[in-house]
């Protein structure tokens, strides 16, 4: 069982034959496709950006999606993705000793700069999930808005869960419970199949379930996009305030304008919401701790911990033991381990909060416009009311 | 226009804070799974764990440390029954491990890298008996260099370190 060492047990053979050391260097071939995947990434991105805002062309936006699940999904088999590297960066930034490079940091990063710019043009169709999600949706179930509204919560916990096991070098938990990924792999085991599956059938009725309800790169992408100086123009003309467009919006992204520009009840609310704001960090930070100590039950070293606790003997124990006497180092290892994963869930549900509050005044802030328009951060760009606007069917029919 | 500043203020701080950790992305070598030899403990699990379905694991003969034995510890398995290459006296199931006669009493043993499986049946033969000139190491060629290596997830001895992608294999040092 100790590992051992090349010794010289047998002696060195004497050759009379001239015998020579055959060359022992092992292949060394590997023709990396990363930088050839990132200039699909952009090229796809400003394909899109110009099918939504110049050329505003349905079918051409589901071109975008269809090339980016064909070449980055099925070809590339979607790896590296920012969803995924979303964790990466973060382990990254904590440890330097983790996988990374410039062309993972600039995947990672470019669907950010492109959201503070010019909007969600990475979710609109470069995204090869997204694009996946954006092709299967068929027909809209409507969901209640109550429930709407606690399901999109779930991402902020998805991307905190991510960045406290990033900290401590855990589980990467962003690639290995993507319920889409495995489709374009075909290699799920079988819980994620099963997964993917009902995901499949979920995709045909609700629009985007994965981008709207878990993805973790979503907090930083829909935060950015609130930036973004261009957003789809529901109409080429003007709006004649007909509302035929809301229901052609699958997102709920189509703000109804309430006639109501600054009245007093709206200007209490974001003064009682910027009062409430210490509540806000402190609730979320709570929550967070919490949450911090729950994801703590999850990470692997708990289950050696327990086995060496429980005195079973297979591999990992018995390695254990040949490198300790006792158990304070595990026991060591994993009081770091809880801190560290307790305080940055902590940290990062005080931001969600305060992202949360930002939220709320944003929405209770007058509005200066009477218009239809789309919410900036909700949007994915996918082009649907474009052809629900009367004023612009009627001008493209000319 | 005064909108616009706080706005452009914002953009700064959101491009600045990518910037740092572009800057620190650049100076990172990227990085590449590999077994190191010496924490390895032969449990067999490169074989079985790995996401391709014949592992990228191979294994790797360090001609330097072999003592040319005409009885090999790694090549024959203890309940043979002759010291011949039949098959059922092998240690080797896929008969991976080749073995060459070069002169009175020595023989080589060469690795088919296309035949290996990574069982480590050989390296454990080799290291508990012999010099331990055999040992395992993930292939550069095979190897997919996931996220999260699955057999690093369940390696007993955290044999599976990060190596400079340039220099991607620990090469045993030779014993003589």
């Amino acid at each position: 069982m100790l590992p051992i060492f090349a010794q010289a047990r047998f002696p060195k053979p004497e050759f009379t034959s001239g015998y020579e050391y055959p060359d022992m260097d092992l292949a060394y071939f590997y023709a990396s496709q990363d930088g050839l995947k990132l200039l699909v990434y952009i090229g796809l991105m400003i394909f899109v950006g110009f099918a939504i805002y110049k050329l505003r062309s349905k079918k051409l936006l589901l071109l975008a999606s269809f090339l980016s699940v064909a070449i980055i999904g099925f070809y590339f088999k979607a790896c590296p993705c920012p969803v995924g590297l979303f964790q990466n960066t973060f382990e990254f930034i904590f440890n330097s000793e983790a996988n990374y490079n410039i062309i993972y940091f600039l995947i990672f990063a470019l669907p950010i700069v492109f959201a503070i710019f010019v909007g969600r043009v990475f979710c609109g169709g470069a995204c090869p999930l997204g694009a996946f999600q954006e092709l299967l949706f068929f027909k809209e179930l409507k969901m209640p808005k109550l429930l709407d509204k606690i399901l999109r919560l779930i991402p902020y916990f998805i991307a905190t869960a991510c960045i406290s096991f990033a900290v401590v070098s855990g589980p990467m938990i962003a690639c290995a419970y993507d319920p889409i990924v495995p489709i374009f792999r075909m290699n799920a085991f079988w819980a994620m199949s099963i997964v993917s599956i009902v995901f499949i059938i979920l995709c045909i009725f609700i629009s985007r379930p994965y981008c709207k309800y878990f993805c973790p790169y979503s907090v930083l992408l829909k935060s950015a996009s609130y930036l973004s100086s261009k957003k789809v123009e529901i109409t080429n003309k003007g709006c004649v305030s007909c509302g035929l467009c809301i229901g052609s919006c699958p997102n709920g992204a189509i703000i109804i304008p309430d006639g109501s520009f600054a009245n007093e009840k709206k200007v209490s609310r974001i003064k009682n919401i910027i009062l409430l704001l210490p509540v806000f960090l402190l609730v979320g930070m709570l929550i967070g701790y919490a949450f911090g100590l729950f994801l703590y039950n999850f990470h692997p070293l708990l289950a050696l911990y327990a086995d060496l606790q429980n005195g079973v003997d297979d591999f990992n124990t018995q390695v254990y033991w040949q490198n300790n006497t006792s158990l304070q180092y595990i026991e060591e290892v994993l009081a770091v381990i809880k801190w560290k994963m307790s305080l940055t869930s902590a940290i990062c549900m005080g931001i969600v909060a305060l992202l949360i509050a930002w939220d709320l005044i944003r929405n209770a802030k007058k509005r200066h416009s009477n218009d239809y328009e789309v919410d900036k951060g909700l949007c994915y760009l996918c082009g649907r009311c474009y052809s629900s606007c009367p004023v612009e069917v009627d001008s493209k029919k000319k | 226009m005064k909108n616009l500043t706080r706005r452009d203020a914002i953009r700064v701080g959101v491009l600045g804070t990518l910037g740092l950790i572009g800057i620190k992305g650049v100076s990172s070598a990227k990085s590449f799974w590999q077994i190191d030899p010496a924490k390895c403990v032969k449990c067999g699990k490169c074989e079985t764990d790995c996401v391709k379905q014949v592992s990228a694991v191979k294994c790797v003969h360090q001609y330097e440390s072999c003592g040319y034995c005409d009885f090999c510890s790694g090549f024959y398995h203890e309940g043979r029954t002759a010291l011949d290459t039949s098959a059922e006296n092998l240690l080797c199931p896929r008969d991976a491990l080749k073995r060459k006669y070069i002169e009175e009493p020595y023989f080589e043993y060469q690795v088919d890298e296309d035949l290996c499986t990574a069982c480590g049946k050989c390296v454990k033969g080799c290291a508990d008996f012999g010099n331990g000139s055999l040992f395992l190491q993930v292939s550069r060629e095979d190897c997919l260099n996931c996220n999260e290596c699955t057999i690093a997830k369940v390696c007993p001895s955290d044999a599976f370190v990060r190596v400079d992608e340039n220099t991607p294999y620990i090469y045993k040092k030779a014993v003589f």
